[in-house]
């Protein structure tokens, strides 16, 4: 039995929630189309096959309504994962997520958990346009009693998921749409779970931290790629979890280096990177030689053609730049 | 609040005037009734006084240029707190406190003139050469995580510019080469490149420019003499022909024509305490230090510019020791690694351009030092023996005297020792 | 059929309780001991009670913003909760929830709810998750006739009906949605369990005042849950006797007329089922009485139990914010 095995994040996912199925009956997986299609992403392919219709169950359209079902399940002794298809449905469950899910276990003092994950994915890509191709982890990010966890690998997604389902919280799991088949990498054949709350250093360096977030922690590691010809040494920092964040390996990272850029899909104003911009320029304001920059989508909705979407998020060189210009003549 | 300085009204004729120096620069502070700079028309020249205490603003009219009476010249910011901002980065500020560095005289590089981390360190370094630092300032830097002798950015831009970087000196901190000296490289390039049509101008910077400052202030303040002498060289040569294997054997350095001539200065000084001595400019009037080492310095030239590392007690080394440790100096010299007890101290200077088949030359004095002894090349020339022309290897030997310090005879008492042990060198076992 | 003398008892001894407690509830937010804001369940107490006395204790239940009737009814503790609403550390939620989030789990109260219409998802999901575990559970959603409007109202109508889940949607008609009157903003054309009709959910519609009606009709609806026969809808007309919550506009506005008030008060539910009692069953004048002793002796506990019970520390804010 080999160590590792090479797979897709879709396929890592897939994994884990056959896992967690297999390992724990109360366990179970709602949502549009991901029965007997399998998931219009087909994450999700073979489980109904394998689990059956009470485990894998086929919703209506209504993403209030089931919701709504997977709090009052958690809350009564099930573990249900809720799959939203795409995370521009969120809107759609927000009452649900906001004033139920997040706050139950505080407004009755303890006394109920809610313990559900609800997945979702984001991105752009598919030119799919400004209603299917949105990063909107900014607005449950900001919710205390939420957790929002966006892997960037196959490896973390399998740990994360697997701890996300175990965990007794409402856990918002993100994936990237555009990652499902392209990104691939090892995934232990032995079972494990990735601590909630834990950042990675998915390279290090000592010039300037890149902190990105899902499908960015790829583009911030091929811009290290380039950087790094150019003499300038980045650290590449996956949060993981983005809420709660892992201040500590952000702060670490940041008071090492002295110049943070945030890069992120999430729009530019008022969103995720903002947060870990404030934090460092708080917290490690003494260690900086530059402002922290951020770099994210632009203040627009999505639009269609794809000469134009791909024009709104960040690129590869665009992090370059913006590195560059953190240093000094003397550098 | 800010009280303006203009140009003044010298004479009923006078319409306008022109600035010939600063006697203060922007930024310094001031007094009331200090003088600020040197204006003229052409019948008179005038100190202009500070009309406020207070710190000197921009200046808007450079030395050279004129103004119409009554014309902006600068101003005098008044105001208690400090009216320059410093834009500096928290990791800047936080290096330059542990490193006791005032920033206001760090030069800024940084995006937006931010002066950021890399500059204080620079400045760190330069200040290295030119002041004592403190102990564990030392420490500090040496602390430093050794940067690499080249900067990556320098690195590629000298594959950009086809520069070669063992030809580039470092003016980075601990000599390393840095983006700036690799565009002045290039810039300085004679290998045919896309024509430049104007000729870059390149700002001073690191060693150059603090020798340039020392040059200037030296001839500018001291009154020269020179005094000149040929020298009979055959028995010098003999003698260095006679130890050099012994020598190389003993401490792995060949002996030099310039390590015998420190060891004769350093024996000259010795026996002349009148020319072992420094000018104190700081006493009014002037005072005379006499020094109570004879430490010869040699005039060394680097690409980054002169330095003059000192033997200590050159008087009382074998010439063995002097060969050593002027090899030592030199060495850490090219590698940027001269540190502060190499180059204070010296009582005396001596230059050798022989090997660049300079026949003679006048040198300037390296201050506070009495005089400087200029050699040049080894050469066979006719000299009259006897009655006859023969040829003999000879030497022109300068020496430029600091008239404030000693006269003629002093001096040429002196010089006559130095000659004399060049041609009787036996005599330096006397 | 009329329900055994014990069963009787019981329906009076619930609405007796949770028209005490209101009345004290509504005393103590007039000195100022109760704070936060209170809805109270003035009139209504024959749907909580009737309803609830249908259920076993490990059924759930999920409530509104005027919740006090069905916790009590559910069997919560007095004491527990008029802590809760005076913000003490003692009460169900540490002072953290307040009258519109009072729970107690052990008893399968989901909780009262602040959101209207907040109840329909989770007591649909209680029902699911009772079916896949085959608990034999059943779930109650009390809700009110402004919250049938909400959307979310149909789409668990939709779920309910598809999986066949053990729910009763037990609908409050009590004639107010908020500050206006109900047939202002709900279409009455047609009666509100139309709606779950139209899911094939079996519906009812009940006299909500009379406590004996809505216990028969939702046994009904909760036996036939129990049994795997599905949701249920059941209507029960009431009347909200206070306003909608204390500090209500009330007559000022022109929502509420006193006529009204008046004639209705004259039918309120408990003092119309004491009358019935005495009339038409074997309790006498003792049963009563004691039981109202001992609905007052509660109260009174309570009261005692709040005043000495501290308000909770600051460090209670960050308490329960993730388990």
């Amino acid at each position: 039995m080999p160590e590792t095995i090479e797979m897709t994040l879709g396929e890592a996912i897939r994994e884990a929630l056959a896992e967690e199925l297999s390992r724990d009956p109360t366990v179970f997986i709602m949502g549009e189309d991901i029965g007997r299609a399998g998931g219009v992403f087909m994450v999700t392919k073979g489980l109904y096959e394998e689990f059956g219709k009470d485990r894998v169950m086929d919703t209506p359209i209504e993403e209030a309504g089931i919701v709504g079902l997977a709090v009052g399940a958690a809350m009564t002794g099930m573990r249900p994962i809720v799959e939203l298809m795409f995370s521009d449905f969120l809107p759609l469950a927000m009452e649900q997520l906001i004033n139920q899910a997040a706050k139950m276990h505080y407004m009755t003092a303890g006394q109920a958990r809610v313990p559900m994950v609800l997945r979702a994915t984001l991105g752009t890509g598919r030119g799919a346009a400004a209603q299917h191709s949105q990063s909107l982890h900014a607005l449950v990010a900001h919710i205390p009693g939420l957790k929002v966890v966006m892997p960037s690998t196959p490896y973390d997604a399998k740990g994360l998921l697997k701890a996300a389902i175990r965990d007794d919280n409402p856990v918002i799991f993100l994936e990237h749409k555009m990652c499902y088949n392209t990104v691939k990498g090892p995934v232990p054949t032995q079972e494990y779970l990735l601590p909630l709350g834990v950042a990675d250093v998915k390279r290090e360096g000592q010039d300037v931290t890149l902190v990105a977030i899902s499908r960015m922690v790829h583009l911030a590691l091929a811009a290290a790629e380039t950087l790094a010809r150019d003499g300038i040494s980045a650290e590449v920092v996956d949060p993981r979890t983005i809420r709660p964040l892992d201040k500590a390996t952000l702060l670490k990272s940041a008071m090492k280096t002295g110049r943070v850029v945030v890069i992120d899909e999430g729009h530019l104003s008022y969103g995720v990177t903002a947060e870990i911009a404030a934090l460092i320029a708080d917290e490690a304001f003494d260690y900086l030689d530059a402002p922290v920059k951020r770099v994210a989508a632009m203040d627009t909705p999505v639009p269609m053609a794809p000469i134009l979407e791909v024009a709104t998020i960040p690129n590869e060189q665009q992090i370059v730049t913006t590195v560059k210009a953190l240093f000094g003549r003397r550098y | 609040m800010a009280e303006d300085i203009y140009m003044p009204q010298l004479g009923l004729t006078m319409t306008e005037g022109k600035v010939i120096r600063w006697l203060k620069a922007s930024g310094d502070p001031v007094r009331k009734g200090d003088p600020v700079l040197e204006i003229e028309t052409d019948k008179v020249s005038v100190e202009v006084e500070s009309p406020a205490d207070g710190v000197l603003g921009p200046i808007l009219v450079e030395a050279g240029a004129s103004a119409p009476i009554g014309g902006m010249l600068s101003h005098v910011l008044t105001h208690t707190p400090p009216p320059l901002r410093l834009f500096a980065t928290p990791r800047a500020r936080r290096k330059a406190i542990e490193l006791g560095i005032d920033l206001a005289r760090v030069e800024a590089s940084g995006p937006g003139g931010r002066i950021v981390e890399a500059d204080v360190r620079y400045h760190a370094d330069q200040g290295r050469l030119q002041t004592p630092a403190a102990p564990h300032v030392e420490a500090v830097l040496e602390a430093q995580p050794a940067a690499p002798r080249v900067s990556p950015l320098a690195r590629r831009l000298a594959d950009e510019l086809g520069v070669d970087l063992a030809a580039v000196a470092g003016s980075g901190p601990g000599g390393r080469v840095v983006e700036d000296d690799v565009r002045r490289a290039a810039a300085a390039s004679l290998l045919p490149r896309s024509p430049a049509p104007v000729p870059p101008v390149e700002p001073l910077s690191g060693v150059r420019r603090v020798v340039a400052e020392r040059m200037a202030h030296s001839f500018a303040t001291a009154p020269h003499f020179y005094l000149s002498v040929e020298a009979e060289a055959t028995a010098l040569a003999r003698m260095r022909e006679g130890l050099l294997a012994r020598i190389e054997a003993a401490v792995g350095v060949r002996l030099t024509v310039s390590d015998i001539l420190v060891k004769v200065c350093g024996q000259a000084l010795a026996e002349h305490p009148d020319v072992n001595v420094a000018w104190d400019g700081s006493a009014p009037g002037g005072a005379v230090i006499r020094l109570a080492e004879a430490n010869v310095g040699l005039a060394v030239s680097l690409a980054a510019g002169l330095v003059v590392p000192v033997i200590r007690q050159a008087d009382r080394l074998t010439l063995a020791e002097i060969a050593k440790r002027r090899a030592e100096l030199v060495d850490r010299g090219r590698e940027g690694k001269l540190a502060l007890p190499d180059l204070e101290g010296g009582s005396f200077t001596l230059s050798n351009l022989g090997m660049f088949g300079i026949d003679q030359f006048q040198a300037i004095l390296n201050p506070p030092q009495a005089a400087i002894l200029a050699v040049g090349r080894v050469k066979d020339r006719p000299v009259a023996l006897d009655g006859v022309v023969v040829v003999r290897p000879t030497m022109h030997l300068t020496l430029s005297v600091d008239h404030r310090l000693l006269d003629g005879v002093q001096a040429a008492r002196f010089l006559e020792r130095v000659a004399q042990l060049i041609q009787e060198p036996y005599l330096l076992v006397e | 059929m009329t329900p055994d003398k014990a069963l009787l008892n019981e329906m009076y001894y619930r609405m007796r309780r949770i028209r005490r407690f209101e009345e004290t509830a509504q005393e103590l937010y007039r000195r100022g001991t109760v704070v936060g804001l209170l809805h109270l369940y003035l009139g209504e107490e024959a749907v909580a009670a009737g309803a609830c006395l249908a259920l076993a204790d490990d059924d759930y239940v999920t409530s509104t913003h005027r919740g006090h009737g069905h916790v009590l009814a559910k069997g919560a503790d007095a004491n527990r909760l008029l802590a809760e609403l005076c913000g003490r550390v003692t009460g169900y939620c540490h002072g953290k929830g307040g009258s519109m989030h009072a729970a107690d789990l052990s008893l399968g109260i989901l909780g009262a709810n602040g959101i209207v219409g907040g109840g329909f998802g989770i007591a649909t999901g209680a029902a699911l998750s009772a079916k896949k575990r085959r608990s034999g559970q059943v779930t109650i959603c009390f809700f009110g006739d402004g919250a049938a409007n909400q959307g979310i109202f149909m789409e668990v109508l939709n779920m309910a009906g598809l999986w066949q889940l053990p729910v009763v949607y037990v609908c409050e008609n009590n004639g107010f949605g908020e500050y206006t009157r109900t047939e202002e903003v709900t279409v009455t054309s047609q009666p509100i369990g139309a709606r779950a009709a139209a899911f094939g959910l079996p519906t009812a519609q009940v006299d909500g005042n009379d406590v004996i009606a809505v216990y028969e009709a939702v046994k009904e609806a909760v036996d036939r849950a129990r049994a795997g026969g599905g949701p249920s809808f059941v209507e029960a007309r009431t009347y909200r006797l206070g306003g909608h919550h204390m500090g209500d506009v009330g007559f000022s506005r022109g929502y509420r007329n006193k006529e009204e008030l008046d004639a209705r008060t004259q039918q309120e539910p408990v003092g119309r089922f004491r009358a019935w009692l005495l009339m038409n069953s074997t309790l006498t004048e003792t049963n009563i009485a004691e039981i109202e002793a001992k609905v007052e002796a509660e109260m009174q506990e309570a009261v005692e139990f709040v005043n000495r019970s501290p308000l909770p520390e600051l460090s209670e804010i960050e308490e329960h914010v993730y388990a």
